[in-house]
């Protein structure tokens, strides 16, 4: 049982515990999307409401029939056919109703199911026995921590890419990793703010 | 019908020219989280290694008999049971690192590179090239993987494999082992590379 | 008709042969990994109660000489486990988990005192996510060799049981190093244990004693 408050949890979901910056996951879309920023925020409030949903509709799965069942060990499989499921659906939604999203957000829609973000976000909620509300909580401070993570790397990017000076070497994946370093650096900084009670 | 590569040059491949780490930057996400300590490396990249060949072999063997519909879910089933399996054994028999190594074993699921592989190649391919294709890209990640865990581990912690190395006077660099490590780690890597071997690496355009 | 009727008896078989590929390993494994699982969890609790067990033993000793030798008893949302003596008669003392907010996140830690409730025989912090090689030292054997010993007093029965203290400047047997170069995770630390400790002293000895 973890003991932890939903604020702290949320706080921390998306400053001191970062699901790109500190847990790594979600660098593959990363690299390839956070070049430009509107499409950086659309794919990141995609995300947003697919981890909080996932989150919780997998926890509900795992406690609920996993466990009774002693399926634990197959939650890897079920995890992913319910996140795809979830980003088809999603998908379909904005296909309908909002279309002109839909030919912005084309080809990265099906990527998110692979965001390693999103099934980790799963998996670590499992591993710290998050509750119900734990896992609301930390689904979309996740989620909202990774949008956040995008957009800023983003748009430092956007202003790198067009100095002339930047090593032949550097451009692309090599400069986005060192600004995410940086970045991820800048929030450990955050670790501060939270009061010991 | 293109003239395929000799199955020696299929393994090569994956080793450098097409390293799925330093040429397209894919996969990194399960593995960069534990490059801080090199023996939790190892453990992870041989989990990889084992699912990328088997899951690229059975995939391979599969291919005449699914059904072009269906084909992302049979290799995702496919890709899973490997990764299961390989945290089951991972679980029963090195207890203490399974649980260092965290969520990041499941991971692998997600891992580009397992997915990719199998999409690009192992389905489209008989069973030994897809099986020496997926060899040859488990082991070029694993050996980009390696030197950056040697370098946090030494420059973090002071050891390697554990074993103390750095003289006892060493300040260790604690950011070595934490995030911004990784990522800086990663970043200078790629430059590295990119800048003695330009041929290679350069993007088009 | 045909092809999507194929589609799907194939897609079960396929389900169906993994599936079974992979419960089988589990099954295989199931008790090792059960074993291990335990194993963790009860060498901790040995550890601070200072229950001797080979070394290098493996997880199915731990669980044989726990078995012999520790017994929990639940008290309302409280676990408590009874540690006795090789003989298995005579009380050697009581463990506890204590948990409480670290720097950054939770810290978990397994306290063992000694049947009078009068000293902690032995501490082990065996869940923490601080900073590596500066706040997670406190699992390290300095750190926790400290506790060892530590008198359950307190002036008039109130404030701190101990005080972590700068390393080298402890004048007092309740002041205990810090861990260096670790101020948040070393007061987190002092607070969370003595709040803790305050609260069974207060509220779990009284009840320990009537069930006894």
């Amino acid at each position: 049982m973890n003991e932890i408050s939903l604020a702290t949890l949320f706080f921390a979901a998306i400053f001191t515990n970062n699901i790109l910056l500190t847990n790594f996951l979600g660098l593959c879309p990363h690299i390839a999307i956070s070049r430009d920023l509107k499409s950086a925020m659309g794919i990141g409030a995609a995300v947003v409401f697919v981890t909080t949903l996932t989150s919780v509709l997998n926890h509900v799965i795992y406690y609920n029939v996993l466990i009774p069942f002693h399926l634990e060990h197959f939650r890897f499989i079920i995890f992913i056919i319910v996140i795809a499921s979830f980003v088809q659906l999603v998908e379909m939604t904005i296909d309908r109703y909002f279309t002109r999203l839909y030919v912005v957000l084309g080809i990265f829609l099906p990527l998110i199911t692979v965001n390693c973000a999103i099934l980790g976000i799963s998996l670590f909620m499992v591993i710290r026995e998050y509750t119900f509300a734990q896992s609301l909580v930390y689904g979309a401070g996740s989620g909202i921590g990774w949008m956040l993570a995008i957009t800023l790397v983003g748009s430092i990017r956007e202003k790198i890419q067009k100095h002339p000076n930047l090593p032949r070497g550097l451009v692309g994946p090599g400069i986005t990793l060192i600004i995410t370093g940086l970045l991820s650096l800048a929030f450990m900084a955050f670790s501060g703010m939270i009061q010991i009670q | 019908m293109p003239v395929l590569p000799s199955n020696k040059e299929i393994f090569k491949k994956g080793l450098w020219i097409e390293n799925p780490v330093l040429r397209q930057v894919l996969g990194i996400c399960s593995t960069l989280a534990v490059t801080n300590l090199v023996v939790n490396t190892l453990v992870m990249n041989a989990g990889l290694i084992f699912t990328l060949v088997m899951s690229s072999w059975t995939v391979s063997l599969l291919r005449n008999y699914t059904p072009d519909r269906i084909r992302m879910m049979v290799q995702m089933l496919v890709i899973s049971s490997y990764v299961i399996i390989v945290d089951i054994f991972i679980k029963a028999y090195l207890p203490d690192i399974s649980v260092a190594l965290g969520p990041y074993v499941g991971l692998i699921i997600t891992n580009c590179i397992v997915m990719g592989r199998c999409e690009a190649f192992a389905r489209l391919n008989p069973p030994v090239p897809a099986l020496l294709d997926g060899l040859g890209t488990s082991l070029g990640y694993s050996f980009v993987l390696l030197i950056i865990a040697v370098v946090r581990e030494t420059l973090g912690f002071g050891t390697i494999l554990g074993i103390q190395i750095m003289p006892d006077g060493f300040v260790k660099w604690t950011i070595m082992i934490m995030a911004p490590g990784a990522f800086f780690m990663l970043g200078i890597f790629i430059w590295i590379v990119r800048s003695f071997y330009p041929q290679i690496y350069e993007e088009k355009g | 008709m045909k092809k999507g009727l194929y589609s799907v008896i194939y897609m079960f078989i396929v389900t169906l042969c993994f599936t079974s590929v992979v419960s089988g390993v589990r099954l295989l494994n199931e008790e090792k990994i059960l074993t291990n699982i335990e194993a963790r969890r009860q060498s901790v609790i040995l550890d601070v109660l200072k229950i001797k067990v080979g070394a290098g033993a493996g997880p199915e000793e731990i669980v044989r000489v726990f078995a012999k030798n520790v017994k929990p008893l639940r008290l309302n949302e409280d676990t408590i486990y009874i540690g006795y003596d090789d003989d298995g008669l005579s009380v050697k003392g009581y463990a506890f988990s204590v948990t409480g907010p670290g720097f950054w996140g939770p810290i978990s830690s397994m306290v063992g005192i000694d049947k009078e409730y009068s000293r902690i025989i032995g501490i082990n912090f065996f869940d923490n996510v601080e900073t590596p090689g500066l706040g997670a030292r406190i699992t390290e054997d300095w750190f926790q060799a400290q506790f060892t010993g530590l008198p359950l007093e307190r002036k008039d029965g109130r404030g701190r049981f101990f005080t972590l203290k700068q390393a080298g400047t402890r004048k007092t047997l309740k002041e205990l190093d810090a861990v260096t170069g670790a101020t948040q995770t070393s007061e987190a630390v002092d607070k969370l244990l003595n709040k803790e400790l305050n609260r069974f002293v207060q509220e779990v000895v009284p009840l320990i004693r009537k069930e006894i």
